[in-house]
């Protein structure tokens, strides 16, 4: 072996030669390893009959252009995941059963400068897209319950405001909070109030629909989003998860506690923002608060007219 | 001023501008043809500026540089220099939709920029290597390209700034409108040339004219 070669089947990439019929012509140690292919089973082989799923728009356009401009191309694992379906490797095949890849295309011209085949290199990234998730992740869920935190339910709620105007779709929200909150900490202990908030938060999940975007919005507070859910569908939702909180008792440790909830709902009106829309599902909120708790308060949607 | 070889003649201009109407026109045929991507290639404009007026030429050619995204790429061969693929006022994100079909496989965890900088180094560099690859091939030459890079915002004027400041003291600047139908997605792409290519492209410019002399 010359010393390309031993660069070739050593390095820690996989690299690829196609023909211009898309016929495999060159296939690395790395591929073969990854992929439990043998360079003689694929040599030669079209590499669409061999990966059919991999002859999407996106990888004939990019060979095409390779062959038809010699450019450069990349094929991300932003976009795509990745290119050559391969186990993932790592111990990550829970998240990513797949080997998440960075591919790069390019040309490979004969001594009169035409270009005769395109090179793919691979590049293994699951490792980085799995930190990148874990981060994606714990930036979006609030440690002590496991469903999301206020930052995430700011940025969903303003994109919903935004993608509601534009469909025309209505959207409501319920906000949420647990009576007498205090007093569960102050006689049971913090430990029960933190089992409460994960119990309730456990509750509220089962409630709500897949489509719902439910959160902790502050200590004790709640913040759920009903895309595509009108005032009324929303004040029905509410009530049944008030309803249901009420009815189960909290066993925690050897106490048992009832505890309710109070609701604040309110639908989107067509100038609102992410503060307005909080600061009529808040005002609900305290009414309902005010009204001696365990109920669901609404403020309807300005603009709808007066039935 | 006179030195011949810092200013192309008027016919060499007009050979040039030729030059790239004829490859802009085949780049532009090719892209619709073999991947389906239909783009419109406004006439070229071609000028020699002093290098360090290269920036403010392209400033001034942006009338909104608001929400702004540009990808670079060099090439090189006898004809060498950089290309700037420049996508104003969030011009970029439209062309997102080439991708539809495939977006939708990725759930709703993804940041819209992150999108956005890899569809135009996937897309702006199959751009910029039709357009570049056919000059030169019109030119006689054969040239490779580095890989993309992309810049949004305020990095795009100081990227600039930093590529453009060649000691070389003349650019050769070649400026293009396009457009791409389907999306409704338009931008500019220029491209810039040291002046040390000039007696090169003067002896390019002399071949491709000698069958009409």
């Amino acid at each position: 072996m010359n010393e390309y070669q031993q660069i070739f089947n050593t390095i820690n990439l996989g690299l690829v030669v196609l023909d211009r019929e898309l016929n495999v012509t060159a296939w690395n140690r790395w591929m073969e390893l990854h992929s439990g292919m043998p360079a003689e089973k694929v040599i030669g082989q079209p590499v669409c009959d061999l990966f059919p799923a991999l002859c999407d728009n996106s990888f004939i356009r990019i060979v095409k252009s390779v062959f038809a401009f010699g450019n450069y191309a990349s094929y991300s694992q932003k976009l795509h995941k990745y290119l050559f379906p391969m186990k993932n490797p790592h111990g990550s095949s829970a998240v990513f059963p797949r080997m998440q890849q960075n591919c790069t295309f390019g040309p490979i011209r004969n001594d009169n400068k035409e270009i005769i085949a395109v090179y793919i290199s691979v590049q293994d990234v699951t490792d980085f897209v799995m930190y990148e998730h874990k981060l994606i992740q714990m930036a979006k869920i609030d440690g002590l319950t496991g469903i999301y935190n206020r930052r995430y339910l700011d940025s969903r709620l303003t994109e919903e405001i935004e993608r509601s105007r534009r469909h025309g779709n209505p959207l409501s929200i319920l906000l949420l909070d647990i009576d007498h909150f205090k007093k569960i900490n102050d006689t049971h202990g913090h430990l029960c109030g933190d089992y409460a908030l994960r119990k309730i938060s456990e509750l509220l999940q089962e409630l709500v629909r897949t489509s719902d975007i439910l959160g902790r919005y502050g200590g004790e507070e709640f913040l759920c989003i009903l895309p595509e859910t009108s005032h009324e569908q929303a004040v029905v939702l509410a009530e049944r998860c008030r309803e249901q909180i009420a009815t189960k008792p909290l066993a925690c440790e050897d106490h048992q506690a009832r505890i309710t909830i109070s609701i604040g709902v309110t639908g989107q009106h067509r100038d609102d923002t992410l503060d307005s829309i909080k600061k009529r599902a808040d005002d609900a909120l305290y009414q309902a608060k005010r009204e001696g708790r365990n109920r669901v308060c609404s403020c309807p949607a300005a603009s709808e007219p007066n039935p | 001023m006179s030195n011949p070889l810092r200013e192309l003649t008027e016919l060499e201009k007009d050979a040039l501008q030729e030059i790239m109407n004829i490859g802009f026109g085949r780049a532009a045929a090719d892209l619709a043809e073999i991947i389906n991507l239909h783009v419109i290639l406004s006439v070229p404009h071609i000028a020699v500026l002093q290098s360090d007026e290269v920036i403010s030429y392209i400033h001034n050619q942006i009338p909104d540089t608001t929400d702004m995204s540009m990808i670079t790429q060099f090439f090189s061969g006898k004809f060498n220099g950089g290309s700037f693929l420049v996508f104003p006022h969030g011009e970029g994100r439209k062309l997102l939709r080439i991708f539809d079909g495939e977006m939708a496989l990725l759930g709703e965890n993804y940041d819209i920029d992150v999108l956005e900088k890899e569809t135009l180094v996937e897309v702006g560099n199959i751009i910029i290597g039709a357009c570049v690859g056919k000059i030169a091939e019109m030119l006689g030459d054969v040239v490779t390209y580095a890989p993309p890079r992309f810049f949004s915002q305020e990095q795009i004027f100081e990227t600039l700034d930093d590529v453009l400041n060649e000691s070389d003291s003349f650019a050769i600047l070649f400026k293009t409108v396009f457009n791409f139908e389907q999306y409704n997605v338009s931008g500019y792409l220029f491209l810039v040339s040291q002046h040390s290519i000039m007696p090169w492209l003067k002896q390019a410019i002399a071949e491709f004219l000698g069958p009409y002399e």
